[in-house]
């Protein structure tokens, strides 16, 4: 044997072995090469084998990706496997249809609310951020399930005739439009906040004619991170409430949890940045001849602290849905 | 796709489903791998190596084989062996392996007779007093090297 036939078995071993745990690639090349070994004596009998012959051996034997494939046949190698992968395209398709949609309203409004300079710089702007915005959405989806598949969420609920599902009283399954109406509101709320905080100013107009922006831009820019964190955990929970499919007590575990973590960071975000111009709100109401007085006005003065208690209140409400919707699950 | 392919398909399915327990079988006594490639394949089994080979390495894995290297040959060589615990395995599968070909064939010759008939086939799997039934069993007799099950 050449030392270049020899050099095209260690070529095809290492193609071979790179791809295999490490700890087995030594022991699978040694292996190998002696099979190829034996097939080349079989081949060639007492003589010297030819390239040809290594080449036959080899070809005989399956190409390098053909032989990892069969070494790693047993392993879970695929990035978002089943069941995972049909509703992995789903929610995609939800994610990227909201974020898409959402962009190109918020855009248009800004667009015709002049809040952009030029409409080509205007456009341009936009397309570049719904290309990101799109690839960020992908890659949070795909990171999503990927985990979900690979860290064992185990969506198979009929393991035994006693955890059975029940058959849904409507069409659908109630946990599902829950889960998707949950995402759709996530993304889109997170978008216009995030790309376009212009835009809830220049929606807002005095009676008088006077400019108003009761939104401070900077300060949403500047907690860009909250609003972001706050929606992959909304996301995360409602896509886990999709991969469910019903109210179960660790969805339940998931959904208490989610809420938790939304509360805090709605009351680190409401209570640390000044998002909103409260003075200006109240002076565009009086403006416009609305007597403010009593707890509205107290509201209206603290919109932040009122919004920070809707959100938690809210919150709380939907612990609660959560709680009782599974307590009926189980009695099913 | 024509009827060969149909038939080498389904051949091949069939080899797949057979292969663990005749691997298991064969290295109750210690071969490497390629003289077992030769030895099925004298038995009209043919398996390509880059299928045993791997296959052999999960065995190993799942503690039915074990393995040890001979480095006193010209070339250093792999033998592997079934575990006592792959012998349990076996003995467990090739019972299951008998009472599907008692099931099968005979079902396979009322459908050839044209007999027909609900109780003329064994129902096959987990019934174990129907793989004694007399003339059932054509493909799957005992082996008489002790290798059990082997299709020969």
């Amino acid at each position: 044997m050449t030392i270049r036939d020899n050099d095209m078995i260690e070529r095809y071993l290492y193609a071979v072995t790179r791809h295999l745990p490490a700890k087995q690639r030594d022991d699978v090349a040694e292996e190998l090469r002696t099979l190829i070994s034996d097939m080349l004596e079989e081949r060639c009998g007492s003589m010297p084998p030819a390239q040809k012959d290594v080449r036959v051996v080899l070809t005989e034997l399956g190409t390098p990706g053909e032989m990892v494939r069969k070494y790693t046949a047993d392993e879970n190698a695929c990035l978002i496997g089943q069941p995972y992968y049909a509703q992995y395209l789903y929610v995609l398709k939800i994610v990227l249809a909201c974020v898409a949609g959402g962009m190109l309203v918020a855009g248009a409004l800004s667009l015709a609310t002049g809040t952009q300079g030029g409409v080509l710089g205007g456009v341009l702007e936009g397309i570049g951020s719904l290309i990101a915005a799109l690839v960020f959405a992908f890659a949070f989806v795909t990171a999503l399930f990927a985990f979900f598949s690979h860290r064992g969420i185990d969506v198979e609920v009929m393991g035994s005739l006693d955890d059975l599902p029940p058959v849904p009283r409507e069409t659908r399954n109630p946990a599902r439009g829950d889960a998707v109406v949950g995402i759709v509101f996530s993304i889109v709320g997170a978008v216009v906040l995030l790309l376009f905080p212009d835009v809830l100013n220049a929606l807002s107009h005095r009676s008088d004619g006077m400019r108003l922006e009761p939104f401070n831009a900077e300060a949403i820019r500047a907690s860009a991170w909250v609003i972001i964190a706050w929606t992959v955990v909304c996301v995360g929970a409602e896509s886990f409430k999709l991969v469910e499919g019903r109210y179960t007590k660790r969805l339940l575990a998931v959904t208490l949890v989610s809420d938790l973590v939304v509360a805090v960071l709605a009351v680190f975000w409401l209570t640390n940045f000044h998002l909103v111009d409260a003075q200006a709100i109240v002076q565009a109401m009086q403006s416009s001849g609305l007597a403010l007085e009593g707890p509205v006005l107290w509201a209206v003065s603290n919109v932040q602290v009122a919004f920070c208690g809707f959100i938690v209140v809210a919150l709380v409400i939907d612990a609660v849905d959560s709680i009782v919707k599974t307590a009926r699950n189980s009695r099913i | 796709m024509d009827r060969n392919d149909i038939v080498s398909s389904m051949v091949l399915e069939l080899r797949r489903g057979t292969l663990v327990m005749l691997v298991l079988s064969r290295l109750r006594e210690p071969a490497y791998g390629y003289a077992l490639v030769k030895s099925l394949a004298d038995h009209g089994i043919p398996i390509e190596a880059n299928t045993l080979y791997p296959l052999m390495r999960r065995l190993e894995s799942q503690g039915l084989l074990e393995s040890k290297w001979d480095h006193g040959g010209s070339k250093p060589r792999k033998y592997y062996r079934t575990t006592s615990e792959g012998l349990r395995v076996l003995s467990e599968v090739e019972e299951q392996w008998q009472v599907l070909c008692g099931g099968v064939n005979a079902l396979l010759r009322v459908a050839v007779d044209g007999s027909g008939g609900e109780d003329a086939g064994g129902s096959g799997y987990g019934h174990a007093d129907e793989s004694d039934r007399p003339g059932s069993v054509s493909c799957c007799s005992d082996d008489s090297d002790g290798n059990g099950g082997g299709v020969q």
